[in-house]
């Protein structure tokens, strides 16, 4: 397996004796430590990024270097999500909770978290274990959630 | 009256029996399908077997539509080809949305949480194909 790449640093810099007595912590550690868990725990899922409700990126990890312009991919995604909520109220139906791009070799998730703060992509190729991913995905959203309320 | 104008709401009459002979074959042939429509080039409903009165039908497909635009602009820039379909999920609900191969319309599907998906996604390519054929050689909707 590659080696996993946050889109900001979430590791403990440590460079010198004064920074390793007082360890600088990015303000979103905890956030990508939650995407981190999440990725390593959910077979076949390479991509996870969190888009505020504008569509903006705030986090991502990525097994590999990623390779996509995120900022587009967010707003994308969040664009899909509003669309799909959209399409439910026009026939009717209750609210979408999920919106699923689906093609022959891959899948791209895109849930909102409870209360709508935020969106989260979720992109999955190969073997993918989209049970666990549906029973975990709703935990990560909470988490996401709770680490973003504290910003 | 325009003879020309009354030989293409012929040919529109014509191709919406069609097009509504293929989504009732689909629907017999797919009990787990609660409804189709699909969505001409512009987002407009050109033939429905959905319980919606039709203004709502047209925001609907409107938005099927923009979601599998965007869909496809999600899978772009991730460097992902070949979008097949899109499920929006609901508590007790599913909607597919795919464009048909040559994205002249798309198919909606609605469907209940409790149906197998999976029977749709084995039909869905040849309604997609269906829905092509009847539209081939007509205008652009």
């Amino acid at each position: 397996m590659s080696s996993i790449w946050p889109s900001r640093s979430a590791e403990t810099e440590e460079e010198g004796e004064e920074r390793s007595r007082f360890p600088k912590v990015s303000w979103d550690a905890p956030l990508q430590d939650a995407l981190t868990l999440f990725l390593t725990s959910v077979p076949g899922v390479l991509t996870i990024v969190v888009a505020d409700r504008n569509g903006l990126p705030v986090a991502s990890v990525s097994r590999d270097k990623p390779r996509a312009d995120l900022v587009a991919v967010s707003a994308m995604a969040v664009l899909a999500m509003e669309a799909g909520r959209s399409v439910a109220r026009n026939l009717q139906i209750s609210a979408a909770s999920t919106v699923t791009v689906e093609g022959g070799t891959w899948k791209v998730v895109v849930s909102p978290t409870p209360t709508g703060l935020a969106n989260l992509l979720v992109m999955m190729e190969g073997t993918t274990n989209l049970g666990l991913l549906k029973l975990t995905l709703p935990r990560l959203a909470d988490a996401v959630e709770r680490h973003l309320e504290t910003l | 009256m325009d003879p020309t104008a009354s030989v293409l709401e012929s040919d529109a009459d014509e191709d919406g029996t069609a097009l509504d002979a293929v989504l009732g074959a689909f629907l017999g042939a797919v009990p787990e399908a609660t409804g189709v429509v699909v969505a001409g080039a512009t987002g407009k409903p050109i033939a429905s077997r959905l319980p919606a009165e039709r203004i709502q039908l047209i925001a609907a497909t409107a938005m099927a539509k923009l979601v599998a635009w965007a869909g496809e602009a999600v899978a772009a820039n991730l460097h992902l080809s070949g979008m097949v379909a899109i499920t929006i999920d609901g508590p007790s609900w599913k909607v597919i949305v795919a464009p048909t191969p040559s994205h002249a319309a798309a198919v909606v599907v609605t469907l209940d949480d409790s149906a197998d998906a999976s029977n749709i996604h084995i039909a869905l390519p040849g309604l997609l194909r269906a829905v092509d054929e009847s539209l081939e050689g007509l205008p652009t909707m």
